[in-house]
């Protein structure tokens, strides 16, 4: 077990209700880590969602997945020692869309890579329960890293009583909003549905003020389902209560978002089923026509030129395609499927000569700011905005 | 003969309670045998034998906290794990009681949605909450924070339980209640059970949430593990024409 000395605390990165992220410098490896400092309460002990978060992290190894390099537990504070991303989705979103909407290459990356770590957890019988972009990470790489395992729980071991307060207002799935205690993968695939519509607009695709109001939004678009849909679901998860709803025609999902392709719109549909049987899941949304086909449709053309390139490296868009034309069978663990991050092939990287020179300026100046990083330098984060 | 479901989560609690506070009883009656060294010593030994058995200790546990089934049965699962972790710890009549608490705090905050406070589950273990938050400490730190299981695993546990218990007059069945015939899983499943020698945690089972039993200490084999020690029962009661342990009751 690591020592509190074996890393050098640096600026907070942020503070959340029970815990600060600070961060930090490893003594003996100079790498640079996040790590989330947790106050043990004397009364209470450890905190069960520290418990949580660290015993299913300890198991969940997968590139998109935040790791979780150590522990340090004392009498007074936990301190879980992560790998750094430099921010998180909603941030990124914030400071690299266009009004805070992503371009479609990089919305398809980070869908992919957000569908990958959900599935990676559905494989080792975790539900995250809290996926929003708030708590998904992306590093300098344009890796994308699911984060904040604090709500998370294991089904692999039957447990009666499930929470039905789990999941951000506008991420939870209609069944859970409904009262649901019997839910599984399928609420974070609705999550998932609902962040992939956020990164194509830019906005919260579904923004109630309460359980019921939350309903209400989604009904608004997705239509109000029928009896019939509502009686069987009722069937499925008898502990939900059902209130009347007001009737509301479904809206054609392209016209909430003129701007997705229509295979991306095929996908989202599959995503935000109303009823959990019906959603597709996360394994299935990954061999999804959105990132297999050739597609002539998506606009790759913004990475070379009409757009400055982004501060963060993308996959490569040649590359990227290459990857997507292999089926996508399941393959538990393997990253050949992720998309392969450039930066981490500069040790014996060829000059490519289709990339453009703004491309390879970005590299060189984030080697440069690597550097800095390294050596202990102040780190300037208004260097990664635009 | 008292027949049990073949599924450990459809089980009542109080027979899980029995079948639990039973094959700690043995454990630690073998275990009371080896003399106590100085080095062996850990958080979790009491200074004197606690005044309660571990049936009543367990009873207690029950009866005020909302405690899962899951949650008494992991238990034996997370025994396994830190004597691999900690050669020299054993299930004792002095280190029983305090293990137990800890074990039942840490996997409810850990596996359920709904819990007990510290101070709750300290008063029912009759230790301060101070000490109560100690042996967490000690626990996951010792368990490596390695708290997740399968099914499969507490259903082998849970198969073994029921044939090991001292008095073999638990069966579990699947097929008899439906009438009929007893060509039932349960012979497969305990057959298969008995001719595995090492404990579920220390096979493959394609998991990568099991430890694999080659990342363990090697010398930890000479502590018996409670694999070993069901395994050891079952072969004084197969001796023993008293008891008669046929799952089938004929």
């Amino acid at each position: 077990m690591a020592s509190q000395t074996n890393y050098i605390q640096l600026e907070k990165l942020g503070e959340g209700t029970y815990a600060t992220v600070f961060k930090g410098r490893s003594r003996t490896t100079n790498e640079i880590v996040a790590l989330k400092e947790i106050n043990l309460d004397a009364e209470e002990g450890t905190p069960s969602t520290a418990i949580r978060e660290i015993s299913l992290m300890k198991e969940l190894k997968h590139v998109n997945i935040v790791r979780l390099h150590d522990v340090i537990h004392t009498e007074t504070k936990l301190i879980l020692i992560f790998e750094f991303c430099e921010q998180d989705l909603k941030k990124y979103m914030d400071q690299h869309g266009d009004r805070c909407a992503l371009d479609p290459a990089t919305v398809r990356s980070f869908m992919f890579q957000l569908l990958k770590g959900t599935n990676f957890c559905h494989e080792n019988q975790v539900l995250h329960r809290d996926l929003k972009p708030q708590n998904l990470l992306i590093n300098r790489k344009g890796e994308l890293k699911l984060g904040d395992f604090g709500l998370a729980r294991a089904f692999g071991v039957p447990v009666n009583t499930f929470s039905n307060e789990v999941v951000t207002l506008w991420y939870r799935a209609p069944d859970v909003l409904l009262g649901s205690r019997t839910y599984s993968t399928s609420i974070d695939v609705w999550s998932c549905g609902c962040i992939f519509a956020e990164m194509i607009s830019g906005v919260p695709l579904f923004r109630g003020k309460d359980t019921q109001d939350q309903l209400l939004h989604i009904m608004r678009i997705l239509g109000t389902p029928s009896d019939q849909q509502l009686a069987k679901m009722v069937k499925d998860s008898p502990e939900i209560q059902l209130k009347p709803f007001p009737r509301c025609p479904k809206i054609d999902l392209a016209q909430v978002l003129p701007k997705a392709s229509p295979a991306a719109l095929d996908l989202l549909e599959r995503l935000l089923k109303f009823d959990p049987a019906e959603r597709i899941s996360a394994l299935d949304a990954l061999s999804h026509p959105y990132f297999t086909e050739t597609a002539n449709d998506m606009p790759f053309g913004g990475m070379n030129g009409s757009m400055p390139p982004p501060s963060f490296n993308f996959p490569h868009p040649s590359r990227h395609q290459q990857q997507q034309q292999r089926p996508q069978h399941a393959q538990p663990g393997a990253q050949q499927y992720g998309v392969p991050p450039m930066f981490a092939q500069q040790p014996h990287m060829h000059p490519q000569a289709h990339m453009a020179q703004a491309q390879a300026q970005a590299l060189q100046q984030q080697q440069a700011q690597q550097q800095n990083m390294y050596n202990g330098v102040q780190y300037n984060q208004q260097q990664y905005g635009r | 003969m008292e027949e049990l479901p073949l599924d450990f989560a459809a089980v009542d609690i109080d027979s899980m309670v029995l079948l639990i506070a039973d094959m700690l009883e043995r454990l630690i009656a073998h275990n009371d045998l080896i003399p106590l060294l100085p080095e062996s010593l850990t958080r979790f030994h009491s200074r004197s034998a606690p005044g309660i058995t571990v049936l009543d200790y367990l009873r207690r546990i029950v009866r005020y906290t909302n405690v899962e089934k899951s949650c008494l049965l992991i238990t034996l699962h997370y025994i396994d794990q830190i004597c691999s972790r900690m050669p020299l710890f054993t299930l004792s009549t002095l280190t029983c009681h305090r293990f137990i608490i800890a074990s039942i705090t840490v996997s409810s905050k850990g596996l359920c949605d709904t819990f007990c406070t510290n101070s709750l589950y300290a008063k029912v273990g009759g230790i301060s909450v101070t000490e109560l938050n100690v042996l967490e400490r000690e626990f996951l730190e010792k368990i490596d924070w390695r708290l997740m299981c399968t099914r499969d695993v507490l259903q082998e546990y849970y198969v073994n339980l029921v044939r090991t218990h001292s008095s073999g007059q638990f069966f579990v069945v699947g097929a008899r209640s439906s009438g009929g015939s007893v060509s039932s899983d349960s012979d497969v499943e305990m057959d298969t059970a008995q001719s595995r020698p090492s404990t579920p945690a220390g096979r493959n089972r394609g998991s990568t949430i099991l430890i694999d039993s080659a990342l363990v200490n090697p010398d930890v084999s000479r502590r018996p593990t409670i694999e070993q020690n069901m395994a050891f029962a079952a072969l004084q009661q197969s001796q023993d024409p008293i008891v008669e342990s046929d799952p089938d009751g004929k």
